[in-house]
């Protein structure tokens, strides 16, 4: 039992890695949600997004979670009318990164849900296990 | 916690190996392998080696090198373990001490 116990120990953990991931995605964004280009040519920040993958642990067979990869949101970039930024182009206009603030929000909120859920697994899991030890007592 | 736990075991295996005549109910009586002693001292050496793990992730993650996640996973692992280990050592006690209370 303790072995099985470890393994969901393990499981959850990875949850709690790929939602620390995420996490760290989301602050990315956030901080650089008004990262305008330098020159006209360039590109302002792009938001990220994490995406998860489902993979199986060779030694205990257990099915964890881990990041797929990072991609970069395909959303277009807004306009801003900013004539004195260095990167407006002729028209005065200055591309601002995709990131939402609203979206961020929720993706954050989501986040740290998903890490609570699987903080909950842990600790009911003890729990049983706990209980389950109270027998021999 | 570990010491008393081994010479626990090793009081318990010594208690196994006192009765040579006594057989157990069933008839053939377990050796080597599979016996009771033998499954606890591999829980014995199991909780000390997650011990161990759960020292050197700390260690590394005091030094910066390994993240909260991993250092609560392997301390809650091996407190677990090393408590089915204490909960184990009370019965095994427990059991050895009825044995001796036992008038003949």
């Amino acid at each position: 039992m303790a072995n099985e116990f470890n393994s969901l120990l393990d499981i959850s953990a990875s949850g709690l890695t790929a939602q620390t991931r995420r996490m760290r995605t989301i602050a990315e964004n956030i901080a650089n949600a008004n990262t305008t280009p330098a020159s006209p040519k360039e590109k302002p920040y792009q938001r990220q997004v994490v995406t998860f993958k489902s993979v199986i642990d060779q030694v205990d067979g257990a099915n964890k979670v881990h990041v797929r990869g990072i991609v970069r949101d395909k959303t277009p970039f807004g306009k801003h009318f900013d004539p004195g930024n260095p990167g407006a182009d002729k028209l005065g206009y200055v591309q601002t990164p995709n990131v939402n603030g609203l979206v961020e929000t929720m993706d954050m909120r989501e986040a740290q849900r998903s890490y609570e859920a699987n903080l909950t697994v842990i600790d009911a899991s003890r729990t049983m296990l706990m209980r389950t030890m109270d027998l021999l007592k | 916690m570990i010491a008393d736990a081994l010479s626990a075991l090793s009081a318990y295996k010594k208690a196994d190996a006192l009765p040579s005549e006594i057989q157990p109910v069933g008839g053939a009586a377990p050796s080597g392998g599979n016996s009771f002693s033998s499954i606890l001292e591999q829980v014995a050496s199991d909780t000390v080696d997650q011990l161990k793990k759960a020292e050197d992730i700390s260690r590394q993650g005091v030094q910066g090198k390994a993240s909260p996640v991993e250092i609560a996973t392997a301390v809650a692992g091996a407190e677990t373990t090393l408590q089915m280990l204490t909960v184990l050592r009370e019965k095994v006690l427990q059991a050895y001490q009825e044995v001796s209370r036992m008038s003949v």
